[in-house]
């Protein structure tokens, strides 16, 4: 069955901190810039999950730079999420307004995959920001779907959003069948743990899947592909149509 | 005292004013004679001169010296053109930018011809490489490359964290991101413990759990501690990718020009040390893509190398030779000789309110252009420009140019000034200017003697005689064509040369100030042309002397005015006791003329003072008080010696009141004072030109001619009486040369001229009564005018002494 390409160019962003918002920004703006997007949407989360854990007592955390330190406060980690949320509010709209386009913005509570998989609905592309620890561009990872159609529009996204960074791209694909008929980069795995597995020691500077099709389509599932990214990772299928299902289903 | 004392006649015309015979010049009958080649009369300057050209050592430099006009000037310039041509195109000079020391640009010397080259070289090497770098790194081989080391990089961390996230799940913790970094939790059903869940495990449990978290926390920070370093060492294979990448481009480039200095050594490591900057600093190139995919203008043609980012690989030509179309050395005459024009100098920029420079802003100065050949400069103008005398004495000395602006010989310059290499230089240097300034330079700079070597001294004029009058001929002729004037016909000739030998004052001699007389054939030329002449003849001559006289003669003219206006006293006829006409010359901007000046003297009984009053009003100058000293020392020791000198006398020049100098009227005030003293009046329609010295003899004077005509103009005027008449020195005979107008009116008995060696002819003359001598006995003949001079200075003594005897008894005896 042929699917209709992106008409409405609906963009939501969702990131848990402002080093998350960022890298997903980067990669909203070229999608912006190549028409792909022209709605764009932010969407804090905020996770209770670890401003209860800072309520240890001999709470530590280990620092970006490799520092061993105290967690902080309750009240100095939700005055921190806060400063976040504008920081990541303000260079939200700066982006609107250079690029000339519509912008929301949005605050929650709660786990950060599953609340963008509850928003999805409303757009037509979600990005789930995730800060990278290296600076270098990495590969745009794209999964390759069974439906051919579905593969197209994958990969012409992977391809726009590796040019825009300056990199490759490659497909991984559950089996040869799958597979991109036309010659690319492509790695295919067994299964999506091996898949995984192979995500997390690949140097990526994105990833991207139809969660329409291909085997991470649930809040759980979307949660490890993106704890084995550590990448910003772009969904699409996010209509009505095909919504994302809920966990365990 | 002087003995001579019959009088002399006066002079016969002919030895008033030389007449030179056109048939005599030596000229062909037709047609032009041959030109006249080199210098007249200046062999003595033209040697030194020669000399310095060719001497190789150093410190032989040459100051020219000599009166206006004489052709110094053309007189160096030919001969060191001359010279020059002889001589090897000299090496171009360039700088070149220093890669490790920016602030000290390199030097390099370069054969003939070739700074052009090497600069145009770096300039294609620029354009060339600004599209081959980034052509190079946008290639799909170093883009592959690229991409496969950082691949390389990036997955090793991404093991390094994949490696541990699954060893921390295996020990049932969970890696949790957080704003601030990563924190450790421990799993239960697949799912992080929260702290209540956390703290209702049994204790053992607890510490299990924190123990394999604090472990597990050390092993994460030692993941994330080395990513800098992995990072550092990617971008070190990076930057080794990339120079190996953009040598080989540069290298390909560089072949071409290496191969065609290959010969030269200094540019073959200058183009090494560029290759090396090029290929560390890449970059730049890449940048200049980035601007022009930003730019309007094709990429294609953009000439890069204006960019000033790519400055430093520009050469900055200081001087270039093309051995194609230079004639040897060069031979440069600086105009403007201040210390830039000389040295140098370094521009700045102004950016952002500071001022920039960098080696290209070096620009060159004359004695970078004039390295290996000549330069020729006016001393007075090197002089007056601030530190450009020093500057030039130093390069002299160190044998190279160092460029610093003025602020920082000054020490005031508080900005970074660049330091470029000082350029050997190996030249010599042609100064011209007056004896004035050579003589002050002598005396008073310890450096000069050694720096210029060599005086070349142009004389003022050239003995008269046949050869020098042939050559003379010659060199109008020469001169006049040189000028594109008509040739002077053999009269025009005569006349110019009675001209030359007037302007010698000298009748023995011919002016080399020819430059006057190029003057004069100049606007003669112009009466020739206007009256259809095609030669210029005596009498054009005749009328540019006299218009250039008439033109200069104003101030001549009212002075001569009041004179006949009898506004200022001048007597030209009678006799008066203690008056006398004496001779001045007055003049400006080259004109000189004379003028009649009545000097009186007074005399009384004083205490042996004579009062020279100009000098009391400090209008007389120190040679017109000498003058007047020396008329004291020969009273003193001619009358009246046995007894005390006893006169009080005064001199003036009446009517005057500006500054007079100079002894030519002491022999007229002279005889003004034995006038007064002896009662004798003096001719008034007689004029005393001439100094004395304290033996009485008549000495030399100048301006004679000036003096004589000025005497002759006021008593034509008022018209000639047969009896007037000038008394000149005898030694200053060889110096008439008079205008036709007063020779005839000496040939027509209405006016002489006599020449007088001592003041006893002069008195003599003047007052109809002979001087004197002393006989045997000491005494003076009675009636002479010594004796009437002596007996009065003794009536003075004796006056002085009674009335020292009635006022200080006791005391007359002993004065």
């Amino acid at each position: 069955m042929s699917r209709p390409a992106i008409t409405r160019k609906r963009l939501l962003i969702g990131a848990g901190s402002l080093a998350d918002a960022a890298s997903a920004l980067q990669l909203a703006e070229i999608l912006v810039l190549r028409q792909m997007a022209s709605d764009l949407g932010g969407l804090m989360v905020e996770d209770p999950a670890w401003l209860s854990f800072s309520e240890r007592p001999a709470g530590k955390l280990v620092t970006f730079g490799g520092e061993v330190t105290g967690a902080p406060s309750p009240q100095a980690a939700a005055r921190l999420v806060e400063r976040e949320a504008r920081a990541f509010r303000e260079k939200l709209e700066l982006l609107a307004r250079r690029r000339r386009v519509e912008w929301s913005f949005d605050q929650q509570t709660g786990d950060l995959v599953a609340n963008i998989v509850g928003a999805a609905p409303k757009w037509d592309v979600v990005l789930i920001g995730h800060g990278r620890l290296q600076r270098g561009a990495g590969r745009v990872v794209w999964l390759s779907p069974a439906d051919p159609d579905a593969a197209q529009e994958v990969r012409d996204i992977a391809d726009t959003v590796a040019r825009g960074l300056g990199t490759e791209a490659v497909a991984f694909a559950l089996d040869e069948a799958d597979a991109p008929a036309t010659p690319q980069t492509r790695i295919t795995f067994p299964d999506p743990d091996a898949l995984l597995a192979g995500l997390s020691r690949t140097y990526a500077a994105a990833v991207i899947t139809d969660i329409r099709a291909g085997p991470f389509a649930d809040a759980a599932s979307l949660r490890a592909l993106v704890d084995a990214a550590r990448c910003p990772v772009l969904l699409l299928g996010a209509d009505p149509a095909s919504a994302g299902r809920p966990e365990g289903q | 005292m002087a003995n001579t004392q019959t009088t002399p006649p006066p002079l016969a015309p002919a030895q008033l004013r030389p007449k030179l015979d056109p048939d005599t010049l030596g000229l062909p009958g037709s047609g032009a004679p041959e030109p006249f080649e080199g210098f007249l009369g200046q062999d003595r300057a033209i040697d030194a001169i020669r000399l310095a050209a060719a001497v190789p050592h150093t410190g032989f430099n040459v100051f020219v010296v000599g009166p206006q006009g004489s052709g110094r000037h053309r007189a160096v310039a030919s001969l060191l053109q001359e010279e020059a041509k002889g001589r090897p195109v000299p090496d171009d000079w360039v700088y070149v930018n220093n890669f490790e020391a920016e602030h000290k640009p390199r030097k390099m010397r370069l054969a003939p011809g070739t700074a052009q080259a090497l600069k145009q070289d770096m300039e294609s090497l620029v354009d060339d490489l600004a599209n081959d770098i980034p052509a190079l790194f946008e290639s799909e081989d170093y883009q592959t490359q690229r991409r496969a080391i950082e691949q390389e990089f990036g997955e090793r961390h991404e093991s390094e964290m994949a490696d541990f996230a699954e060893r921390a799940r295996e020990q049932g913790v969970a890696l949790v991101r957080t704003p601030m970094g990563f924190m450790l939790t421990a799993i239960k059903d697949g799912k992080p413990l929260k702290p209540d869940e956390f703290n209702q495990l049994d204790e053992d449990e607890r510490a299990e759990i924190e123990q394999k978290i604090e472990e597990l926390q050390e092993e994460l920070a030692e993941i994330l501690r080395k990513a800098p370093r992995i990072e550092r060492e990617h971008r070190r294979q990076v930057e080794g990718l990339n120079a190996s990448m953009a040598e080989r481009v540069v290298t390909t480039r560089m072949e071409e020009i290496e191969a065609r200095f290959k010969d030269s050594e200094a540019v073959l490591e200058y183009l090494g040390a560029a290759k090396r900057d090029i290929i560390d600093n890449a970059d730049l190139f890449l940048a200049a893509k980035q601007k022009d995919q930003e730019g309007a203008f094709p990429e294609a043609v953009k000439q890069h190398q204006r960019d000033p980012s790519f400055d430093r690989y520009r050469v900055n030509v200081m001087v270039s030779h093309d051995p194609e179309t230079a004639e040897g050395a060069p031979v440069i005459h600086e105009d403007l000789p201040n210390l830039d024009h000389l040295v140098g100098r370094i521009e700045h920029m102004s950016q952002m309110g500071a001022l920039f420079t960098n080696f290209t802003m070096i620009k060159s100065g004359a004695l970078h252009r004039a390295n290996g050949g000549y330069l020729v400069l006016d001393a007075r103008d090197v002089l007056q420009a601030p530190m450009a005398w020093d500057a030039l004495k130093r390069s002299l000395k160190s044998g190279s140019v160092t460029i610093t602006s003025a602020a920082e010989r000054l020490g005031f310059a508080s900005t970074i000034q660049l330091e470029p290499d000082p350029i050997p230089i190996d030249l010599r240097v042609a100064l011209v200017g007056d004896r004035f300034l050579y003589a002050l330079l002598v005396h008073l700079d310890p450096d000069f003697g050694e720096l210029f070597k060599l005086q070349a001294d142009f004389e003022d004029s050239i003995d008269r005689s046949d050869e020098s009058m042939a050559g003379y001929a010659r060199l109008l002729s020469t001169l006049a064509a040189r000028e594109g004037l008509a040739a002077p016909d053999a009269g025009g000739t005569a006349r110019a040369l009675e001209e030359a030998i007037r302007l010698a004052d000298d009748a023995t001699k011919f002016t080399l100030r020819t430059e006057a007389l190029l003057d004069l054939l100049r606007e003669a030329d112009h009466y020739a042309r206007k009256a259809g002449r095609e030669t210029i003849g005596a009498e054009q001559l005749d009328r540019a002397v006299a218009e250039q006289e008439r033109r200069a003669s104003r101030v001549r003219d009212r002075l001569r005015e009041a004179v006949q206006r009898d506004i200022l006293k001048v007597e030209t006829d009678g006799s008066v006791t203690g008056q006398i006409n004496g001779l001045s010359v007055a003049g400006q901007n080259g004109y000189r003329f004379g003028r009649p000046a009545r000097i009186t003297a007074r005399v009384r009984t004083g205490a042996g003072k004579l009062v020279d009053i100009e000098r009391e009003v400090e209008l007389g100058g120190p040679l017109h008080s000498k003058g007047v000293m020396i008329l004291s020392g020969y009273l003193t020791a001619n009358y009246a010696t046995d007894v005390p000198f006893s006169l009080h006398a005064s001199l003036v020049f009446e009517q005057s009141y500006g500054g007079i100098d100079g002894d030519s009227a002491s022999s007229a005030e002279l005889y003004a004072l034995l006038s007064a003293l002896s009662g004798l009046p003096l001719r008034q329609d007689l004029a005393v030109t001439g100094s004395v010295s304290q033996t009485g003899e008549v000495q030399a004077i100048g301006g004679v001619n000036e003096k004589i005509e000025g005497f002759f103009d006021t008593c034509k005027a008022r018209g000639l009486t047969g009896d007037q008449g000038v008394l000149i020195p005898k030694s200053n005979m060889e110096h008439l040369c008079l205008r036709p107008e007063v020779v005839e009116a000496v040939e027509a008995g209405q006016f002489s001229v006599t020449a007088v060696e001592s003041i006893d002819q002069g008195i003599a003359l003047l007052t109809g009564v002979p001087a004197g001598q002393r006989d045997d006995d000491g005494r003076f003949p009675e009636g002479s005018v010594h004796a009437l001079v002596d007996a009065r200075l003794r009536a003075f003594a004796e006056d002085r002494r009674d009335f020292m005897r009635r006022t200080l008894p006791g005391k007359g005896e002993e004065q």
